[in-house]
């Protein structure tokens, strides 16, 4: 398989099963990222679906991004912060779950399930938590299957 | 441009306004210190006033952008949007009066109406 099937999630194999998810994961840079890495370092599988984005803090998620991310046609967001009262930045993370709250609120508006949206809380020492929350995130995803802006309904 | 594009465009505006940032910013205040006049609120009631002005600034800023691409009436703003008459010129009533949006003429019996052109910003 080239390269660039395999960046595109393609295969011969998946030929007329439904494409990939792409989900995107936003990570603050002193728990989840962390996490994250601790996952990779320490060989846990996941599923190849998701693109990791580094934030300095969980706050730092605009809800502009996570909009733009559906509009470009992500199929889910997750994203990833400190444990409360964990926060590097004191409050960040109190900040990061309203305006999920909100978020998740404004994207039923738009005909996304709000499930597509998902706040995690996943610290520094937890990399199998990173990795359970992944593949059960993936899987919910799959379950919703494509994003309503894909499906074109 | 498809409904769904267009709430997604109105979600944005949304979230980059004044009214829903400064209500996410201001939780703790409001549910422990309370606001200018000592009111306190219930966690629950905060939600609930946050996703309530959200929905309300979502519904007028799917209006705008539809006034923005020119003067509609409040049947073509129904049409287009989905949102009832009667929600509509509320809103409309709103927003004129905080001067977003004017009267631009008449069409038949109906009036119509246009976003206002925004101000350009100094310095």
């Amino acid at each position: 398989m080239s390269s660039e099937a395999v960046q595109h999630g393609t295969s011969l194999e998946g030929a007329g099963k439904e494409p990939d998810p792409k989900i995107l994961v936003f990570c603050c840079n002193w728990c989840s990222y962390a996490g994250a890495d601790l996952a990779g370092v320490s060989r846990l599988q996941m599923p190849p679906h998701f693109r990791t984005i580094r934030v300095m803090c969980s706050a730092r998620v605009d809800p502009e991004f996570v909009l733009r991310a559906f509009q470009k046609g992500a199929d889910g967001v997750l994203v990833a912060g400190c444990h409360p009262a964990d926060c590097h930045y004191i409050g960040g993370n109190y900040r990061t779950r309203r305006r999920i709250a909100l978020l998740r609120m404004l994207i039923q508006q738009f005909g996304y399930d709000p499930d597509r949206l998902r706040l995690e809380w996943v610290s520094a020492g937890e990399g199998e938590k990173f990795q359970k929350t992944i593949i059960e995130f993936t899987n919910n995803i799959k379950e919703l299957g494509p994003s309503p802006m894909h499906r074109g309904d | 441009m498809s409904l769904r594009q267009a709430k997604i465009r109105a979600a944005l505006r949304t979230v980059e306004g004044e009214r829903v940032r400064w209500l996410l910013g201001k939780k703790g205040q409001l549910t422990t210190t309370g606001n200018v006049f000592g009111e306190v609120i219930t966690g629950p009631r905060y939600d609930f006033i946050v996703q309530k002005a959200a929905a309300v600034e979502l519904e007028r800023n799917l209006l705008l952008n539809e006034m923005e691409q020119g003067p509609r009436t409040v049947h073509e703003l129904h049409d287009a949007t989905g949102i009832p008459k009667q929600e509509i010129v509320r809103h409309i009533i709103a927003l004129k009066k905080w001067r977003l949006v004017e009267q631009a003429g008449m069409k038949g019996q109906s009036p119509l109406y246009s976003a206002a052109p925004k101000k350009k910003e100094v310095g």
